[in-house]
């Protein structure tokens, strides 16, 4: 990964070995001046995440955990077959949407924060009208159960991945099925669109990453390592240029998958079990944040790979984790033994 | 010989002591439901019709009935219900004691029925070793469900009950200390079911465990197959943890199930007995109780929510704002409408009164530039332009009326849709009145009428004068009122649909909002603030 090269030639931070030359110009950092003026700085940057609230409710563990694109929402999907919207800064408890025959897996919003789609064991999907806390359609088809979904940024289309190791793209209207992609040999975990609508990824237990066209449904490009453990997660980065890859072997990896090559890779967690959710928190200082089966979420950050805060406070597996698409605000959900939600607040 | 044998009197009873019963002649006489003479156990009376019941009968031990006042048998509460079985006093709100006052209860019986327990004890070891799961208390429960009902079904029913009852308990006692978890019953709901396995006690019990238990090991089978984890490592999110969900639900189950099986009324400082299958005596009682509940954790709550002020109302509150302001807003463009249409009005008003000036010189000039030969876009006819227009509409007309355009409302806007009921489909007609083809008349115009229509100066401007052609011939302005008169219309159409979309926005804001603090959402979700 290119790093950004300073244009004010401060030599300090040689540790990537680039030595920074004032003629650069620096066509990535069109961001603030303050994240390249003092490189060393960078280093030691530290969120200093803080609890906030704690939001009980749920009855079972909760299993995903998103916040609308507006901003004003967090919504939860638990194996207790509900929906519960919730204040993003107050914690308030909103709405419970229910209507899943069993436990939802996960969620996604669409771009206008109007409808939410959630992912069910009772194999369906199922499209809300958050506003009147219906549902809208039943998006009928998988075998098995439904594992992942997504909302392309058009929300004309949601993809979705399930244990029959299929994944489906559907037409939201109509709620069609417009596709199946033979996709995978085990459980699909994680599809994700791009930041463009044209590409998704899927991720697998069989231990692969696939990149696949949305229109015409060929697979792109196919992400192996030297080993392949199974794949937990996958995520397309806001710039639409990595993916982050979180394996059953305690790591998360980010790929340049243009060049099929691991660029980052961050430890330090424990995942050997769940499907953890990852994410990107580009509302500060950039990090990456990840649930843990040690009952703590992680972040690092995202340049030096380094542990840089541990939020403690979950007794039981942090299965879900979302960053606000404004704020510096974390929201964290735990399973069986917590069942609550964690809201984390920053200043940086 | 009946009156010695007794062991205890409950103070209410001991009053009626005679001994009203069934006398076979020989001097023997029979008690209680089970219609023998045996008096060695304890019994006791009904107050009404004083006959005498054995406590293991009715299901009703020493120490209970000395908490009765006055009881009355099955029967007698069948012909009079006004008949109640009175305690002595209330019945407090800790459960725990009653929980184990429970167990005092089925030790106790456990000690009366010690031979049988033997042979039961072995099959309950055998199921232990086949199944896994941990709710004692689901076979507690149905027990007690089914104990509800025990003063009207048969006394061996009773003895079954408690049999089993007996057999939970010392189950759980066995369980502690050898670390298996006890095995799940299924439940025994019917009192059919329960009468058929009462005719023979203890040979059936076996069996009886035995049918049950397949079919809940059946069920769980089931159950896992369904769930279908493939290795450990691979959990699916939300298929978590079932066995310790069902752990946490048996002690909540039988926290609620032992409750179930006390007869005293759960009310608040209530001396009744409970309904069978219930907790209360009646609606009052549970209400009470309820409502003392309600008032125990609902003004913490509503501390907690006040403390945190909601960011969601503010936002709503804002919302709800703007829309009154575009609300406003579309009230006054409906007045400007209201004011065209009062113009246009005017017009015609003053095109009425204007004479038609037949000048056929101007009328041919004007028209003379434009005689060519064109076709219907419609029926693909061969018309001169200067009948165009009048052709079209025509044509027009008969295109539209093949489609019907309707609703089975009837609007309450006059005026405003044509609203014509069609009968064959139950529609009202949902075009523009002033120009619906179906079903608007043309009114018959005068031959001496004038066209009326305001001239235009330059391209923009207009004029003061009037079309004075007459309207029978006037092809340029075909048509022109009606025209002028949909197109206002139409806009007061469309600003009155998103009138009533605000409208309608601004209720759901309201509800929101005022749902947001409810009780239900207070006393199921906390936000916890640090």
């Amino acid at each position: 990964m290119t790093d950004d090269k300073s244009r004010s030639s401060v030599p300090s931070n040689t540790s990537n070995g680039m030595s920074a030359t004032s003629t650069n110009t620096n066509t990535t950092a069109t961001t603030t001046t303050t994240n390249n003026t003092s490189k060393s700085n960078q280093k030691d940057l530290k969120p200093n995440y803080t609890l906030k609230f704690t939001l009980t409710g749920h009855l079972k563990a909760v299993s995903s955990l998103k916040f609308s694109p507006s901003g004003e929402l967090l919504a939860s999907g638990s194996a207790d077959k509900t929906i519960k919207l919730w204040g993003a800064h107050d914690g308030k408890w909103e709405k419970t949407i229910s209507g899943h025959k069993l436990g939802i897996s996960d969620l996604a919003w669409s771009s206008d924060s109007r409808y939410l789609v959630s992912a069910s064991d009772d194999k369906t999907l199922k499209i809300w009208d958050v506003a009147k806390a219906k549902c809208l359609k039943t998006l009928k088809g998988h075998t098995n159960y439904v594992f992942c979904c997504d909302f392309n940024p058009q929300s004309n289309l949601i993809v979705s991945g399930s244990f029959d190791e299929s994944v489906k793209i559907w037409d939201v209207r109509s709620s069609k099925c417009l596709r199946t992609l033979p996709a995978h040999s085990d459980p699909v975990t994680a599809v994700h669109f791009s930041r463009d609508g044209t590409m998704i990824v899927s991720s697998s237990y069989d231990g692969l990453c696939r990149i696949w066209d949305t229109s015409s449904g060929m697979c792109l490009k196919t992400l192996i390592d030297d080993d392949n453990p199974p794949v937990s997660f996958v995520k397309f980065s806001p710039n639409g240029k990595y993916i982050l890859a979180a394996t059953l072997d305690n790591t998360l990896k980010l790929w340049d998958y243009s060049k099929g090559k691991s660029l980052k890779l961050y430890t330090g967690h424990k995942n050997e079990k769940y499907c953890l959710f990852a994410n990107f928190s580009v509302t500060g200082s950039k990090w990456i944040v990840c649930g843990s089966e040690d009952n703590c979420v992680y972040l690092w950050n995202l340049q030096t790979k380094e542990i840089v805060q541990k939020l403690e406070g979950h007794s039981d597996v942090v299965m879900c984790c979302a960053c606000h698409p404004k704020e510096n605000i974390i929201a964290s959900g735990a399973l069986e033994n917590d069942k609550t939600i964690k809201l984390w607040r920053s200043d940086i | 010989m009946s009156s010695t044998n007794f062991k205890h009197h409950p103070s209410g009873s001991f009053s009626q002591k005679s001994l009203s019963s069934s006398s076979l002649g020989d001097g023997q006489t029979l008690y209680c439901l089970c219609r023998s003479s045996d008096c060695s156990t304890f019994m006791i009376a009904c107050d009404a019709c004083n006959i005498w019941y054995h406590g293991i009968c009715i299901g009703m031990s020493e120490k209970e009935s000395s908490k009765i006042e006055n009881f009355f048998c099955h029967q007698c509460r069948h012909k009079k219900p006004s008949l109640q079985i009175k305690y002595t006093k209330p019945q407090k709100e800790i459960e725990e004691k009653l929980s184990k006052w429970i167990r005092k209860r089925l030790r106790k019986e456990a000690e009366l029925l010690n031979p049988s327990l033997k042979q039961i004890d072995t099959s309950v070891n055998d199921r232990k070793n086949r199944e896994h799961s941990s709710s004692i208390d689901q076979f507690a429960n149905d027990d007690s469900t089914s104990n509800q009902s025990d003063s009207s079904s048969s006394s061996a029913a009773n003895v079954m009950s408690r049999q089993k009852q007996v057999l939970h308990g010392n189950t759980s006692n066995i369980v502690r200390s050898t670390g298996i978890q006890p095995v799940q019953y299924e439940t025994l709901t019917s009192r059919d079911d329960q009468e058929q396995i009462n005719k023979y006690p203890l040979n059936t019990t076996k069996r009886a465990l035995i049918t049950k238990n397949a079919t809940t090991s059946g069920k769980r089978k089931r159950n896992m197959s369904s769930s279908g984890i493939p290795t450990i490592k691979r959990e699916p999110r939300s298929e978590l943890n079932d066995e310790e969900d069902t752990k946490k639900l048996s002690v909540r189950r039988r926290r609620r199930t032992t409750e179930n099986s006390a007869r005293q009324c759960y009310g608040p400082s209530c001396l009744f007995e409970a309904r069978p299958e219930s907790k209360y005596c009646s609606d009052k009682c549970g209400l009470e109780l309820a409502r003392n509940r309600l008032l125990q954790f609902l003004p913490m709550r509503l501390m907690q929510w006040q403390t945190i002020p909601s960011v969601a109302d503010t936002l709503n509150k804002t919302a709800i704002d703007e829309i009154i302001i575009e609300i406003d807003q579309i009230k006054q463009r409906l007045s400007t409408l209201d004011e065209r249409q009062r113009k246009l009005d005017e017009i015609i008003e003053r095109g009425k009164q204007i004479k038609a000036i037949k000048d056929t010189d101007k009328y041919d000039t004007v028209n003379d530039e434009h005689d060519g030969m064109c076709f219907c876009i419609l029926c693909n006819q061969e018309i001169s332009q200067k009948a165009y227009i009048r052709h079209i509409d025509k044509c027009f007309i008969r295109f539209e009326s093949q489609v019907s355009y309707g609703s089975n409302v009837k609007s309450n806007i006059e005026g405003l849709f044509c609203d014509n009921y069609d009968r064959t489909n139950n529609l009202y007609c949902k075009r523009l009145k002033v120009i619906c083809p179906e079903h608007s008349r043309e009114p018959k115009i005068a031959p001496d009428e004038a066209c009326g229509c305001p001239l235009e100066k330059n391209l923009f401007e207009v004029s003061d004068e009037l079309c004075t052609a007459p309207k029978r011939l006037c092809s340029k302005h075909f048509k022109w009122d009606r025209r002028r008169r949909a197109q206002i219309d139409l806009e007061r159409l469309h600003e009155l649909m998103r009138f009533e979309e605000l409208i309608e926005k601004e209720n759901r804001l309201r509800i929101a909002l005022s749902e947001r603090g409810s009780v239900a959402g207070l006393l199921l979700h906390k936000t916890i603030a640090h």
